[in-house]
């Protein structure tokens, strides 16, 4: 642990069921996952939230995907 | 300076790390240059997949490509992976940033991060700016489809039907076209400058997440025109092979695309400037792939977990100017997102960029295989090359595993491979490193 760094006690329980779920993220450690989680958190509260809802882009036609992805030589 | 920097990520599309002068190339990249020196220069960032989709997926949602399904296998290729995006559970970086108040903007010039590939989540604002056929051009050659997809198979079609009138339309808009990709100036622009000239013009409320995709480096490179240019792919199955004097011409374009799309970054750093949002934004410049050139046999990106294709550059400056001392390891790229996520709450430390270890996944080859998939010559190889494969770095070796076996393709220190019994202790770990990832139908060695 760096100097940077503080302990905050984890329930026993809660470490264990956070270590069964570690496997749905990309977090390599209990600490690690522990972290993002106050982070997370922290950074929403500390927002202004958001300002608009994102506008739902509609699909294109599948012809032009493939048009395109030919165009890129992919196909 | 704030706790909701401006967010800035560059995608140098097909950009590989070792052309950049920030990592001892020679490439001609003055603005990327000027990135390096007022940020951190990755040494280590490693993508998590050999080409597009599953890389830019993995790079929105910290990810691995076997976490989040955006990839390719032996039934489905590109056009089956383009929408799937859309059911990742995984929250995406853009609207994790559009939930904490930023306006969220995307200008990509890959077909493959498009309206309708689910990459758009969370953005306000999503635009595709690539070289697209005029749009009176469309019409014909929607026609010209319906009567098969080679330029011969169509010519053949209609001349069997007596179609004569249709196919002189046709060779007249071919010849139309080909003088249109020449004005747009394609092969050398791919959409960088259309792109440049929109956010030139452009005021985004602050804080603003801004996320582009250049595409100037990837192929074609040599002919004016779509679908000329021999194909990775093709070469790949033994068709087209692309000779020593095209890839010769490959390479010396290729150099010059990396000048070319360093101009198009330079003019996003120039509207940062301008606007006076750049010392307290993070900018992140880095790439989903690189490009083999056929120092391995092969030609392009794709399938393979060469050093050439995996190993991207990474340039990152923080809010501020801070410089964080950097920490021995890897920067998978899927972990680019946990470094924007602290700047939010002003930890500019680029502490959870690095990992031990980094793991790249390859599914298979994500080209569409229409041209040569049903052609029997080409079953055996398709079988050999169309299999998962997965990449290990750490401790500087390198481990590849093809999963279709579970054999040890590659096992290296500094390319250098390695021998019976060299780093055992060292290839236990990294087979342990695959293995809990826990990848059902992955086949690992015993």
């Amino acid at each position: 642990m760096s100097s940077d760094e503080k302990v905050v006690p984890v329930p026993a329980e809660l470490y264990a069921k956070l270590s069964e779920l570690i496997g749905k993220t990309s977090a390599e450690s209990v600490d690690e996952l522990v972290v993002r989680i106050i982070r997370d958190w922290v950074s929403k509260e500390t927002s202004t939230g958001p300002k608009t809802r994102p506008v739902p882009i509609a699909a294109e036609d599948e012809k032009v995907v493939e048009e395109r992805l030919k165009s890129l030589g992919y196909m | 300076m704030t706790d909701s920097p401006n967010i800035i990520i560059v995608v140098l599309d097909t950009l590989r790390k070792d052309v950049l002068r920030a990592y001892g190339g020679g490439t001609s990249s003055p603005n990327l240059d000027v990135l390096a020196a007022d940020g951190v220069v990755y040494q280590n960032c490693v993508a998590s997949s050999p080409w597009t989709a599953p890389s830019h997926a993995s790079l929105f949602t910290g990810l691995l490509p076997s976490r989040h399904g955006v990839h390719e296998s032996w039934d489905n290729k590109m056009l089956q992976v383009f929408g799937s995006m859309k059911s990742v559970s995984a929250e995406p970086l853009a609207s994790y940033l559009a939930d904490r108040g930023y306006e969220t903007t995307c200008y990509s010039a890959n077909a493959n991060i498009a309206p309708g590939s689910g990459f758009e989540r969370g953005f306000s604002s999503f635009s595709l700016m690539n070289v697209d056929p005029p749009d009176d051009s469309k019409q014909v050659l929607s026609m010209a489809r319906s009567y098969g997809r080679t330029r011969r198979e169509i010519a053949t079609n209609l001349l069997k039907q007596g179609k004569v009138g249709d196919l002189t339309r046709l060779y007249l808009e071919d010849r139309r076209l080909k003088r249109e990709y020449k004005k747009m100036n394609f092969p050398l622009f791919k959409g960088g400058d259309r792109i440049a000239t929109s956010l030139g013009g452009r005021k985004l409320e602050q804080p603003f997440f801004l996320f582009v995709n250049l595409l100037e480096m990837h192929e074609p490179y040599l002919r004016g025109e779509p679908g000329m240019e021999p194909k990775p792919i093709a070469d790949l199955f033994g068709k087209r092979t692309v000779g020593k004097q095209i890839m010769e011409a490959i390479r010396h374009r290729y150099a010059e695309e990396v000048s070319t799309v360093d101009s198009f970054f330079g003019a996003i750093l120039h509207w940062l400037r301008d606007s006076g949002t750049y010392d307290d934004s993070m900018v992140i410049a880095t790439s989903d792939h690189g490009q083999s050139l056929k120092e391995m046999g092969f030609y392009g990106h794709g399938t393979f977990m060469h050093d050439e294709i995996l190993q991207v550059p990474l340039i990152v400056k923080y809010p501020g100017g801070s410089k964080p001392k950097l920490k021995p390891g890897y920067q998978p790229l899927h972990r680019v997102q946990e470094a924007v996520k602290d700047s939010l709450v002003g930890v500019h430390d680029g502490i959870s960029l690095t990992s031990d270890h980094a793991v790249a996944e390859s599914f298979g080859i994500p080209n569409g295989l229409e041209s040569v998939s049903d052609a029997r010559e080409f079953a055996a190889k398709r079988a050999r090359f169309d299999r998962p494969r997965k990449a290990v770095y750490m401790k500087g070796l390198k481990l590849v595993v093809d999963g279709h076996e579970g054999v040890i393709e590659e096992f290296t220190k500094a390319r250098k491979p390695l021998g019976p019994g060299e780093f055992s202790e060292e290839l236990k770990e990294m087979v342990g490193v695959l293995r809990e990832l826990r990848d059902v139908g992955f086949k690992l060695p015993a």
